[in-house]
């Protein structure tokens, strides 16, 4: 279905990456003309002093900076609307987020906010931010979500209970400062968790209908980057090595899903993390196996290729040749790889571990298929089979 | 346009893919393309304005903007680009004495009524010479002093003021003719009555000096000393036998005598001298009192000047020598004053002139120039 006469097309912002990126904030943010600096950030990635030295570069530059924190995993309509509040009454122009996809996300809500002067329920969708937000920067400190150069951002509704994307190419960042060296404060289970999102990301996007060459370049690179690096970053968490593999891993990842979308997967994902206030990653983690039996039949030769790519990155790192799998062995074999690495920080393999329960199922499939990531799953799904695959998960 | 709906699908996963109508990378150019259309038009219109207009720094007195029409004051306006230079006030705006005009300047010689914006009128060097204008100056202060400026308009009011002056000069010249008419008169008077001519010129002084006593001022006094030094020219019209007779007048006598104020009023409205001037001038033998003449007018039918005039009149006679009878002493005419106070006078009037003969007012000796009051 991918490829062909299809018209594709394929955004991305100025990225600069490389140890050292970190320090470029206060140059490239009074490029694009900022004065006053809203940088957007959470607890755990100012504990973690990277905030800090986003604030050194900035104030390094002559620029002025107002530090919005208040921002927890899963960003809230209200964190969204209570950093644009700050924005407008500390007369900022300019935003920087540092930290992981729930800063990234936030920050980039809190643009179209400011920028169109609406609620941000209203962008709910795609193509719905008409003004472009104020210029954005991103680094990010962690190596999964790639909110830095997605189109992507995804806000909890407390409400509803349910996490809503707003999708437009208003919402790429203008620049992705991309420091590998940010991500070594990460803890093992956040490094596996991160990775399994830039794997999931990578997977859904190559078997997705809208993917293109392009895309594919990037998702196959992740599989292969991912293989080969995500062990030996959780084994060892300040192997430099290993963090700029999984760095890059979740740039390429970054780069296809954004372009090219997603699928079922991150659909169940984000209607499951809002009703539970579950860990992305983890969710994809666990729902990935599952994602894959349910496509398989779609495009089986795309699947092959991601084990093909799978097993090339293992190669790399064990430096043994690469045997051609059987076509029914393709799907076992990728599964048990996911669950393999789902593993190494001991990831839930069952949704009632997560504390979901079984009545809860219908409803959860109820709002997956409202969201927008299904429009590009390989196969049509409707939300009987998708309650069919969270049965089979749970 | 909700996902759950199948023929919606397919739009969505277009937009989804970047391939939607509205489906654009970020890009301030539309954005920045109508705003500066919008700054554009409204430049046009500061520019069609005729009022010239600046936009100072406070912080270092550069002008940051001039409009078109403020070319005609600039001596380096033209070319010139005010966001990369420097361009000080004071090199551009130059006083009538040569010397540059810098905010320090305005802001002293501007009023500030409202408080928010000061006005002047300054002389300064144009493309047509020097000329008077209009300064409005409002200061702008935002919360970063970096930004303080100032938004000055300029307009040329040379022409209004050179047209209020010529305004001014010409109503001084009428004024003059009616003053040497009035000297002229009163002279021809004292050419043929000595004493009635004297008695004219120290009623106006008195009858000046009660008016300004109670407060009367501008016109309205310059109307009270022109009746005053006219108000008995009626008397002309008495042949002279009767005027200087050194004896109580008969009945008929009497009858010609009081029709004199009629007979200046006569002669004053065919001049068309104003009815401000020619009512006191008639009124002035009337009395509060309805016991006066010619009309025997009463209480508030009698106009204020005229009752000023009535007093003046009256304590000046009294205090003067006559042919038929010697000068009063000062106090018999205050008794005579005091006992037509609220009867035939008005009491502040009254009051006024006791108070001014108890000061000792004097007579002065070529009084003329009272009539240059006005």
């Amino acid at each position: 279905m991918a490829g062909g006469e299809a018209l594709r097309k394929f955004v991305a912002p100025e990225i600069v990456f490389g140890e050292g990126a970190l320090e470029l904030s206060g140059r490239f943010s009074k490029n694009l003309g900022g004065r006053r600096i809203l940088v957007v950030s959470d607890p755990g990635v100012i504990a973690a002093g990277w905030t800090e030295k986003a604030r050194k570069s900035l104030e390094e530059a002559n620029l002025s900076v107002v530090v919005y924190e208040n921002v927890r995993s899963n960003p809230s309509t209200a964190s969204v609307m209570e950093g644009a509040s700050v924005f407008v009454r500390e007369q900022c122009d300019m935003i920087l987020a540092v930290g992981g996809g729930s800063p990234m996300d936030c920050a980039k809500a809190i643009g179209a906010v400011v920028s169109n002067e609406q609620h941000v329920l209203e962008f709910e969708g795609v193509d719905n931010v008409s003004l472009p937000p104020p210029p954005l920067v991103c680094v990010p400190t962690t190596a999964g979500s790639a909110a830095d150069v997605s189109q992507f951002a995804i806000i909890t509704d407390e409400v509803r209970k349910v996490k809503f994307a707003i999708i437009s190419k208003t919402m790429v960042p203008d620049v992705a400062l991309i420091d590998p060296r940010t991500t070594v404060t990460m803890e093992k289970e956040l490094t596996v968790a991160t990775g399994m999102d830039a794997l999931t990301h990578a997977v859904e996007a190559y078997v997705s209908d809208a993917s293109s060459p392009l895309t594919d370049l990037h998702a196959l690179e992740t599989v292969r980057l991912v293989a080969r690096h995500l062990p030996g970053a959780a084994a060892e968490l300040d192997n430099l090595k290993h963090r700029r593999g999984m760095m890059l891993a979740s740039l390429y990842a970054g780069l296809a899903f954004s372009n090219a979308g997603l699928g079922m997967v991150h659909a169940l994902a984000h209607s499951l993390g809002g009703a539970l206030d579950l860990p992305h990653g983890e969710c994809n983690a666990l729902l990935l196996r599952h994602g894959c039996a349910a496509n398989y039949s779609a495009v089986p030769e795309r699947f092959a290729r991601i084990l093909q790519a799978f097993k090339e990155g293992e190669s790399m790192a064990s430096m043994s040749p690469v045997a051609p799998t059987p076509p029914e062995k393709v799907l076992e074999e990728l599964v048990a790889r996911v669950g393999v690495l789902g593993d190494i920080s001991g990831i839930a393999v069952r949704l009632r571990d997560f504390g979901l329960r079984r009545e809860d199922i219908p409803r959860i499939a109820r709002f997956a298929y409202q969201d927008p990531c299904l429009l590009t799953n390989p196969r049509h799904m409707d939300a009987a089979e998708l309650e069919e695959v969270l049965h089979g998960a749970w | 346009m909700e996902p759950g709906d199948p023929k919606n699908r397919e739009a969505l996963r277009l937009r989804l893919m970047g391939l939607g109508d509205s489906s654009l990378h970020k890009s301030y150019y539309p954005e920045l393309q109508k705003r500066l259309g919008e700054l554009e038009r409204f430049r046009t219109l500061l520019d069609r304005a005729n009022d010239a207009i600046f936009l100072v720094s406070l912080r270092d007195g550069c002008v940051r903007y001039a409009n078109a029409s403020a070319r005609r004051y600039g001596l380096l306006l033209g070319a010139k680009n005010f966001q990369q230079q420097c361009l000080p006030l004071k090199n551009l705006l130059l006083g009538g004495n040569g010397e540059g005009v810098d905010m320090d300047r305005i802001l002293a010689a501007s009023a500030f009524d409202s408080g928010e914006e000061g006005r002047c009128v300054l002389e300064l060097f144009t493309d047509e010479g020097v000329r008077r204008c209009e300064l409005s100056v409002s200061v702008s202060m935002p919360e970063t002093s970096e930004d303080a400026h100032a938004v000055l308009i300029l307009r040329d009011v040379e022409d209004r003021l050179a047209a209020e002056d010529r305004l001014r000069e010409t109503l001084r010249q009428v004024e003059e003719a009616r003053s040497r008419t009035v000297s002229l008169t009163a002279a021809i008077v004292e050419l043929k009555d000595s004493f009635t001519g004297q008695h004219q010129r120290r009623t106006a002084q008195l009858a000046s000096a009660i008016g300004r006593h109670l407060g009367v001022s501008g016109g309205e006094l310059y109307d009270l000393v022109t009746a005053a030094m006219m108000h008995d020219m009626g008397l002309m019209a008495i042949p002279t036998d009767i005027l200087f007779a050194p004896r109580p007048l008969s009945e008929v006598e009497w009858l010609l005598v009081h029709r004199h104020p009629l007979i200046g009023k006569t002669l004053m409205d065919r001049e068309n001298f104003p009815s401000s001037v020619s009512v006191p001038l008639v009124q002035h033998h009337e009395r509060l009192d309805g016991s006066g003449y010619p009309r025997g007018l009463s209480g508030r039918h009698i106009v204020s000047l005229a009752r000023i005039l009535a007093v003046a009149d009256v304590a000046e006679a009294m205090s003067s020598h006559r042919p038929y009878r010697p000068a009063h002493d000062r106090s018999v005419v205050l008794a005579e004053l005091a006992a037509g106070r609220d009867v035939r006078f008005d009491a502040a009037v009254v009051d006024a002139c006791v108070a001014l003969l108890e000061e000792g007012f004097a007579f002065a000796p070529h009084p003329v120039e009272e009539l240059s009051q006005g």
